[in-house]
C-alpha cells in the first residue's frame, strides 16, 4: 500500500533528489574542480518527466493530500520542460558570471520541486508550503549575484514583499479552516457547495485574502509592483524561469481552488477577476510602452501576459480552460526563450540588457537576433507562433462565454504590445551597431536549448491540435 | 497543388534569409524572381484547371491539415481557389514576378548581403499576401493580412539609415494593427455568431438569412469591424495616412505594395465576403461613401504634390476610394475588374518613376526634371501608357474598368457618388498629366538644382535591361488588360464579369438573371461613356495647357487661393490632427501618466545600490525606510482593503 | 468562564500594546524586547486555548530563540555599519487607516456571522496526538517543511559566507 501510496509525489521527489544530489557533489567537490552539476539536475527533471508520463490517467494520490490529476500532470510537465531550459541557459551563464554552481542548481531545483508541489496540491496547507519553497529558493536565486548591488537590493525586496503577501494568503487558509474545518480541497470544496447560498460573509473574506495570495504571485495589478523591479535586478536566465515557472505553478494552483472549491461562488470572484485581469492588462501594456531597458520591458510584457490568462480564468468554459493550459505553455517557452537570449547576450561587466544595447544585432549575431525575433513576434501574438493561438484561443472563449469586454481590451492591449515588442525587431535590424561591442561567445547547450524553444513556437503555432486536445483532455479530469 | 503557389516563396525567402550572405548577387536575385515564376507557373496551371471545370462548380479546394480544433470550432489550413481567387493570384504571382526581375536592376547598388535581405523580405512578402489571397477561411486569411503588414514595415523602413523611412515603415505598422484590431473583434464576432470562420460555410448560413435591411445588426457590426480593418490595409479615410509615407522604400517596393499586393487586400476580402456584405446594406453604403470620399480627397492631395512618387501614391489611395465605391455599390465584380487593371498601370508607373528616380540619381522632385522625353524613352513610352490608362482615355485598360464603376454607380442612383467619382476621374487625369508633363516634357530643369553631381545630360542612360523588360510588359498590360472585360454596351461579353461571378454567390446558389446590363440600360452606359472620355481628354488637355503652355497660370491660381493651396500641399493637416489627437495624448498618457506617475514617482524607487555587501544590505534598508518597499506593501495592503471591502460592504 | 474571557482580554490588550511599541518604538534594540513580550503574550493566547504544546513551543522558539538571534543580528550589524540603526516609522496615519479599515472589514464579518466554537476532542496527551498526527496524516506537509528549511538555509549560508 506504501508504494502506491507515494506514487503522485514521485515527480516531485525526483526534482528533490536530483538538488540533494548536487548540494552533495558541490560538498565534496575539490577545489576548482569542475563538475557537471546541471547534467545531474537535468538526470532528474528527465526521471521526473518519465514518472509524469506514466502517471498519466491514473488520478494518483498520496496522503490525502497530493493529486497527481492530468491538469497536474500538465502543468508539471511544462514546469520541468521550464526547469530544463533554464538549466541548459544557465550552463554558459554560471561559468561567464562565475556564479556558485552548486547552490545554484540546487535551488533551482528546489524551486522546481516546490512548483510542482504547487501545481498538485490537494491541500491548502501543501499549497502553502509549496509556494514557500519555490519563494524562498527564487528569493535566493533573485540575489545569486552577490557583487550586484542592482541584484541583492531585487531579492530584498522580493523577500520583504513577499513575506508580506504570504500573510494574506495564511490568513485567508485560517479562515477556509475555521469554516469548513479542513484545508483539504474537496473537503472545502464540498462545505462550499452546501454554503452556496448562505450568504456568509466569512466566505467571501477567506476568498478575497486567498485571491490576494495568488494574485501577488501571478503579479495581477495591483500585486504587481514587485514584478519590474525583482525581474530587472534578478540575472536574465533566472527572471526568465521565475517569470514563466512561479507564473505556471502559482496559476495552476489559482485555477484549482478557484474553479474546483470556490466555483460554487463564481459569481462573487469572477467580476473582480474580470477588474484585475482587465488592469492587469491594461497597466503591463500601456507602461511596457515606456520601458528602455529590455528585462524591464519583458517584465510588465510578463504582468499582461499574466492579465491574459486571467481572462481565461474568468471565461471558465472548456475553452477557456484549455485555453489557459495552452496559453502557460506558449508562454512559458516564448518568455524563457527571449530571457534566454537576453541571458546570453550579457557579459560578466555588463548585463547589456539596454534596448540601445541591442542595435544592430543583426549584423553581429544573425542568429540570436532571429531567434529573439520569433520570441518577440510570439509574444506579440502574430500569426503563425504558439502565442497567436494561445491568444486566440482566450479571446474566443472570453467571446463565447459573453465577456466581450474582456475581448476588446485583450485584443486592444495585444495590439498595442506589438508596439514595444516591435521596437526591438526595429533596434535589432534596423540600426547600425554604434559601438563594436564583442558579443560574448554562447556555449553549444544553450545554443541547442534556444533552437528547441524556437522550433517548439513556431511548432504549437502551425501544428497546436495535439497539444491542445491535450490540454482540453487534462483539464477535462478534474473541472 | 494550391499550397505549392505561396511555397515557392516562402522557399525564396527562407534560403535568402539562411544563406544570403554568402550568396553572390545573381545567385539571391536570380532565386528569388526563378521562386516567383515558378509560382506563377503554378498559378497559370491551376486556374487552367479551374477554367476547364463546369461553370458554378468552380472550385479547387486543399486542405492542408486540421489547424486548430477545439469543440465545436474546428478551423483548418485550407487553400482555395475560386474565380476571385484566381484573379488574385495571377495578379500577384505575375505583376510580383515582373517587380522582383525589376528589383535585380534597381537595387544592384546594394551589397550582397542587403540585396539578399531585400530580396528574401520580398518574397516573404509575396508568400503572405498568396496566403491571404488563397486562405479559405478568416484565419487563414489573417495570417497573410498580418504577415504582409510585418512585411510592409520591414521593406518600408528597408533603408533605416534615413529616418523618415523608418518612420514611415513604423507608422505603416501602427496604422495597419489599429486596423487589425477591428479586423480582430469582427473575426471573434463572426466566429462566435456563426460557429464558423468558412467563407463558403459562412456565405451559406448568411445567404439564408434576410439582408439586415434598416436594422443595424450582428452581420452589419461584423462587417463594418471587417471594414475597418480593410481601410487599414488598403488605405482608405481614416486609417490612409501611412501609404503616401510609404513611398520611403525602394520604388519596387512601392510597386508591389500599391499595385499587386497588401493595399488590395482590403477590396479582396469584401468582395471574398460579399454574400456577408451583401446582408449589411448599411456597412455597404458606409463602404461606397467612405470610398468616395477618399478618392475625392486623394485626389486633391495628389493634384500639388511635387515629389513624383508621392503623387502616384495619392493616385493610389483615389483609385482604391473607387474599388471601395464600386464594393459598396455591390458590383463587386467592377471593383475587383478595377483593381485588376489598376494593378498593371500602377504597377507600370512605380516602376517607371523608378526608372526616373534610378537614371537621375535619387531625385524626386519633379520640379528638377523635365524635359526627360528624349533621353529615357523606353522610360517614358511606357509611362505615358500608363498614364492614358489610369487616366480613363477610351480603349486602353483604366477606361473599362473605371467606366464600369461609374455606370454601376449611376446605375444604383446614387448621383451624388457618380459625381464625386466622375470628379475624382477628372483630377486623375488631371495630376497624372501633371506629373508627365513636368517630368518628361519642357526644358530640362535639373542644372539649377543645388546639387548637380551627376547633371550632365550624357550621364542620363534609360532602363537597364531587366528594369525595360518589366516596364514593357507591363505597358503591353495597361493597353490591353482591359479587353477581360469589355461591357455589353460596346458589343463585348464581360468575360470577366461572368467569370467572377460565382464568387459572389453563396455556394450552390443560382446566377441572378443580369442582364440588365445587355438590355435598355445600354443607352444609358453609352452616354455615360462618352462623358467620363471626355473628362478623361478633358482632363490631359488641361493639365496640358496649365503645365506646358502656361505654366504661371498654376502658380497665379496658387497665389490666388493660397489657403487652399497650402491646405492640399499639406494633405488637409491630417497627419499633424492625429498627432496632436491620438499620437502625443497615448505618449504622454504612458511615459508621463501612468509610468512616471503611479510606477515610477510614487512607488519604483529607482534602483542604484552602492558596491559591497553590507552596504548593499544597509542601502537597501535604509531605502525600505525611506520608500519604495513601504509603497509597495502600502498599495498592496490598499488593494486587500479594496477587494474585501468590495465584497462586505456592496 | 468570566475569568477566561478577563484573561483573554488582558492578554489582548498586551498583545496589541507590545505589538505597537515594536512598529513605533524609535529604538531598534527595545523594539525587540517589545517584541519577545508579544510573542509571549501569543503563547498565552495558545495556554488559554489549552493548546499547552503549542504554548511552550511558542515560548522556546519564537521568545526564546528568535529573539535571541535577532538581537545578535543587530548588534553584529551596528558593529559593521559602525552606527546606530534606528528606525523611524513615517506615514503612521495612513498606515493606521488602512488597517483599521481592514480590522474594520474583518470583524464586521464575523460579527455578522460568528464562527462555530469547534472544539476538536482532545486525547489525553496533546503532545502525543500532534506527534501522531505529523507523522501519519501530516507527514507530507512536515517533510515537505524539511526541504524548505534547506532551501533557506543554503539561501542564508550563501548570502552570509565570505567571497571564495
Amino acid at each position: 500500500m506504501f508504494s502506491s501510496g507515494i506514487d503522485a509525489v514521485v515527480p516531485m521527489l525526483c526534482v528533490t533528489l536530483a538538488a540533494l544530489a548536487v548540494m552533495g557533489a558541490e560538498a565534496f567537490r575539490a577545489r576548482g574542480e569542475q563538475l557537471p552539476l546541471g547534467g545531474l539536475g537535468v538526470v532528474g527533471l528527465v526521471g521526473a518527466a518519465i514518472s509524469a508520463v506514466l502517471l498519466w490517467n491514473r488520478n494518483a494520490v498520496s496522503f490525502g493530500v497530493v493529486v497527481a490529476d492530468n491538469f497536474g500532470l500538465f502543468v508539471t510537465l511544462v514546469l520541468l520542460l521550464v526547469a530544463l531550459l533554464t538549466i541548459m541557459f544557465s550552463s554558459t551563464v554560471v561559468r561567464r558570471d562565475g556564479l556558485p554552481a552548486g547552490e545554484y542548481y540546487a535551488l533551482v531545483l528546489f524551486a522546481t520541486a516546490g512548483m510542482i508541489m504547487m501545481a498538485t496540491a490537494n491541500d491548502l496547507l501543501v499549497v502553502f508550503i509549496a509556494l514557500e519553497i519555490l519563494s524562498i529558493a527564487v528569493y535566493v536565486l533573485t540575489g545569486i549575484r552577490r557583487d550586484d548591488s542592482r541584484a541583492i537590493e531585487a531579492a530584498f525586496k522580493y523577500f520583504l514583499l513577499g513575506a508580506f503577501s504570504s500573510a494574506f494568503f495564511l490568513y485567508g487558509i485560517a479562515f477556509t479552516y475555521g469554516l469548513a474545518g479542513s484545508t483539504r480541497l474537496d473537503r472545502v470544496g464540498t462545505y462550499m457547495a452546501a454554503q452556496s447560498m448562505s450568504g456568509n460573509p466569512l466566505i467571501l473574506v477567506a476568498l478575497g485574502l486567498l485571491l490576494v495570495g495568488f494574485a501577488f504571485k501571478i503579479s495581477a495589478v495591483p500585486f504587481h509592483m514587485w514584478t519590474p523591479d525583482a525581474y530587472e535586478g534578478a540575472p536574465a536566465v533566472v527572471t526568465g524561469f521565475m517569470s514563466t515557472g512561479v507564473k505556471a505553478a502559482a496559476f495552476a494552483a489559482f485555477a484549482r481552488v478557484f474553479l474546483s472549491v470556490f466555483e460554487p461562488f463564481s459569481g462573487e470572484w469572477a467580476p473582480l477577476v474580470w477588474l484585475l485581469a482587465a488592469a492587469t492588462m491594461i497597466l503591463g501594456t500601456v507602461v511596457g510602452v515606456a520601458q528602455s531597458n529590455l528585462k524591464r520591458m519583458l517584465a510588465y510584457s510578463s504582468i499582461a501576459h499574466g492579465g491574459y490568462l486571467l481572462v481565461g480564468l474568468v471565461a471558465a468554459n472548456q475553452v477557456g480552460k484549455a485555453a489557459i493550459l495552452f496559453y502557460l505553455l506558449a508562454y512559458a517557452v516564448t518568455n524563457l526563450a527571449a530571457f534566454g537570449v537576453i541571458a546570453l547576450l550579457g557579459t560578466r561587466e555588463a548585463a547589456n540588457d539596454e534596448l540601445r544595447d541591442y542595435a544592430g544585432l543583426w549584423h553581429t549575431r544573425p542568429a540570436l537576433a532571429a531567434l529573439m525575433t520569433v520570441c518577440l513576434l510570439s509574444l506579440g501574438g502574430l500569426p503563425p507562433t504558439a502565442g497567436f493561438i494561445g491568444k486566440w484561443y482566450i479571446f474566443s472563449a472570453a467571446v463565447s462565454a459573453g465577456y466581450y469586454g474582456l475581448a476588446v481590451i485583450g485584443v486592444l492591449t495585444s495590439v498595442v504590445s506589438v508596439f514595444f515588442y516591435l521596437r526591438v525587431v526595429v533596434m535589432m535590424y534596423m540600426t547600425d551597431r554604434p559601438a563594436a561591442i564583442a558579443p560574448p561567445p554562447v556555449s553549444a547547450v544553450a545554443m541547442a536549448a534556444l533552437v528547441a524553444s524556437i522550433a517548439a513556437i513556431i511548432a504549437l503555432g502551425i501544428l497546436p491540435t495535439p497539444v491542445l486536445d491535450f490540454a482540453a483532455q487534462s483539464i477535462a479530469t478534474i473541472f | 497543388m494550391l499550397a505549392l503557389i505561396p511555397l515557392f516563396p516562402l522557399l525564396g525567402f527562407l534560403v535568402n534569409a539562411a544563406l544570403g550572405r554568402r550568396l553572390r548577387k545573381t545567385a539571391s536575385g536570380g532565386l528569388a524572381c526563378a521562386v516567383m515564376v515558378a509560382s506563377f507557373v503554378v498559378a497559370m496551371l491551376s486556374v487552367g484547371e479551374l477554367a476547364g471545370m463546369a461553370e458554378g462548380a468552380r472550385v479547387i479546394e486543399q486542405t492542408v491539415y486540421t489547424w486548430i480544433a477545439s469543440g465545436d470550432v474546428v478551423l483548418d489550413l485550407t487553400f482555395r481557389l475560386d474565380p476571385l481567387a484566381a484573379v488574385m493570384i495571377l495578379v500577384v504571382t505575375g505583376i510580383g514576378a515582373l517587380i522582383h526581375i525589376y528589383s535585380t536592376a534597381y537595387m544592384h547598388e546594394e551589397t550582397d548581403g542587403e540585396y539578399a535581405r531585400y530580396f528574401s523580405y520580398l518574397n516573404l512578402f509575396a508568400a503572405f499576401m498568396l496566403v491571404l489571397v488563397l486562405g479559405g477561411n478568416f484565419l487563414v486569411l489573417f495570417v497573410g493580412w498580418e504577415g504582409v503588414g510585418l512585411c510592409s514595415y520591414l521593406l518600408i523602413g528597408f533603408w533605416f539609415t534615413k529616418t523618415s523611412a523608418a518612420d514611415a515603415g513604423k507608422k505603416a505598422f501602427v496604422v495597419n494593427r489599429i486596423g487589425d484590431y477591428a479586423f480582430v473583434l469582427g473575426m471573434l464576432f463572426l466566429l462566435v455568431r456563426f460557429g464558423t470562420l468558412d467563407f463558403q460555410r459562412l456565405a451559406s448560413v448568411v445567404a439564408a438569412l434576410p439582408p439586415e435591411a434598416g436594422a443595424f445588426g450582428a452581420i452589419s457590426v461584423a462587417t463594418l469591424l471587417l471594414f475597418i480593418g480593410a481601410t487599414g490595409k488598403s488605405a482608405q479615410i481614416p486609417l490612409y495616412t501611412w501609404l503616401p509615407d510609404a513611398m520611403e522604400g525602394p520604388t519596387p517596393v512601392s510597386a508591389l505594395i500599391h499595385a499587386a499586393t497588401m493595399v488590395t487586400a482590403g477590396v479582396y476580402m469584401i468582395g471574398r465576403n460579399a454574400v456577408l456584405f451583401s446582408h449589411a446594406p448599411g456597412t455597404l453604403l458606409i463602404v461606397a461613401i467612405v470610398g468616395a470620399v477618399t478618392a475625392l480627397m486623394a485626389g486633391t492631395i495628389g493634384l500639388v504634390q511635387n515629389d513624383i512618387k508621392r503623387v502616384l501614391a495619392y493616385s493610389t489611395v483615389s483609385q482604391l476610394g473607387l474599388m471601395f465605391l464600386a464594393m459598396g455599390m455591390g458590383a463587386f465584380g467592377a471593383g475587383i475588374f478595377h483593381l485588376y487593371t489598376h494593378a498593371f498601370f500602377k504597377a507600370l508607373l512605380f516602376l517607371g518613376s523608378g526608372a526616373v528616380i534610378h537614371a537621375l540619381h535619387g531625385e524626386q522632385d519633379i520640379r528638377r526634371m523635365g524635359g526627360l522625353k528624349r533621353l529615357l524613352p523606353v522610360t517614358y513610352w511606357t509611362f505615358l501608357i500608363g498614364s492614358l490608362a489610369i487616366a480613363g482615355v477610351p480603349f486602353l485598360s483604366g477606361f473599362f474598368s473605371k467606366d464600369e464603376i461609374l455606370y454601376e454607380t449611376f446605375a444604383a442612383g446614387h448621383w451624388i457618388l457618380w459625381t464625386v467619382a466622375a470628379v475624382t476621374s477628372l483630377l486623375t487625369a488631371t495630376y497624372m498629366f501633371r506629373l508627365v508633363c513636368l517630368t518628361f516634357h519642357g526644358e530640362r530643369r535639373e542644372a539649377s538644382s543645388p546639387a548637380p553631381s551627376h547633371a550632365a545630360a550624357s550621364h542620363l542612360h534609360d532602363a537597364p535591361p531587366a528594369m525595360a523588360l518589366a516596364l514593357v510588359v507591363l505597358a503591353v498590360g495597361s493597353a490591353l488588360a482591359g479587353y477581360a472585360g469589355v461591357p455589353h454596351a460596346l458589343g463585348g461579353t464581360n468575360p470577366l464579369g461572368a467569370w467572377l461571378a460565382p464568387s459572389f454567390r453563396a455556394p450552390g446558389a443560382n446566377p441572378v438573371a443580369e442582364l440588365a446590363e445587355g438590355s435598355g440600360a445600354a443607352g444609358l452606359e453609352l452616354t455615360l461613356m462618352a462623358v467620363s472620355s471626355a473628362i478623361a481628354i478633358g482632363g490631359i488637355a488641361l493639365a496640358a495647357t496649365v503645365w506646358l503652355r502656361r505654366r504661371q497660370l498654376a502658380d497665379a491660381v496658387a497665389a490666388r487661393v493660397p489657403g487652399l493651396y497650402r491646405l492640399l500641399l499639406n494633405k488637409y493637416y491630417v497627419d499633424e490632427l492625429y498627432d496632436a489627437a491620438v499620437v502625443t495624448p497615448i505618449r504622454v498618457g504612458s511615459a508621463e501618466g501612468l509610468w512616471r506617475g503611479v510606477d515610477v514617482a510614487v512607488i519604483d524607487g529607482a534602483v542604484n545600490g552602492t558596491a559591497s555587501l553590507v552596504a548593499a544590505g544597509s542601502g537597501a534598508l535604509r531605502r525600505i525606510q525611506t520608500g519604495s518597499v513601504r509603497a509597495y506593501a502600502g498599495s498592496m495592503f490598499i488593494g486587500v482593503v479594496v477587494i474585501l471591502g468590495y465584497y462586505l460592504w456592496r | 468562564m468570566t475569568g477566561d474571557v478577563l484573561a483573554f482580554w488582558g492578554l489582548a490588550l498586551l498583545l496589541v500594546g507590545s505589538a505597537l511599541a515594536v512598529v513605533l518604538s524609535k529604538n531598534l534594540f527595545h523594539a525587540v524586547l517589545w517584541l519577545a513580550l508579544a510573542l509571549t503574550g501569543t503563547a498565552g493566547v495558545f495556554l488559554l486555548l489549552e493548546a499547552e504544546f503549542l504554548a511552550a513551543i511558542q515560548l522556546l522558539l519564537y521568545a526564546g530563540g528568535i529573539v535571541t538571534i535577532v538581537v545578535f543580528a543587530i548588534v553584529v550589524t551596528e558593529r559593521l555599519v559602525g552606527e546606530r540603526i534606528s528606525q523611524t516609522s513615517r506615514r503612521i496615519a495612513g498606515g493606521a487607516v488602512v488597517a483599521a479599515a481592514l480590522l474594520g472589514l474583518i470583524v464586521s464579518a464575523i460579527v455578522e456571522r460568528p464562527l462555530a466554537p469547534a472544539e476538536p476532542s482532545i486525547g489525553a496527551d496533546l503532545t502525543r496526538t500532534i506527534g501522531e498526527l505529523v507523522q501519519t496524516r501530516f507527514v507530507l506537509p512536515f517533510e515537505l517543511l524539511a526541504v524548505l528549511m534547506l532551501a533557506a538555509l543554503m539561501g542564508a549560508v550563501y548570502f552570509a559566507r565570505p567571497d571564495d
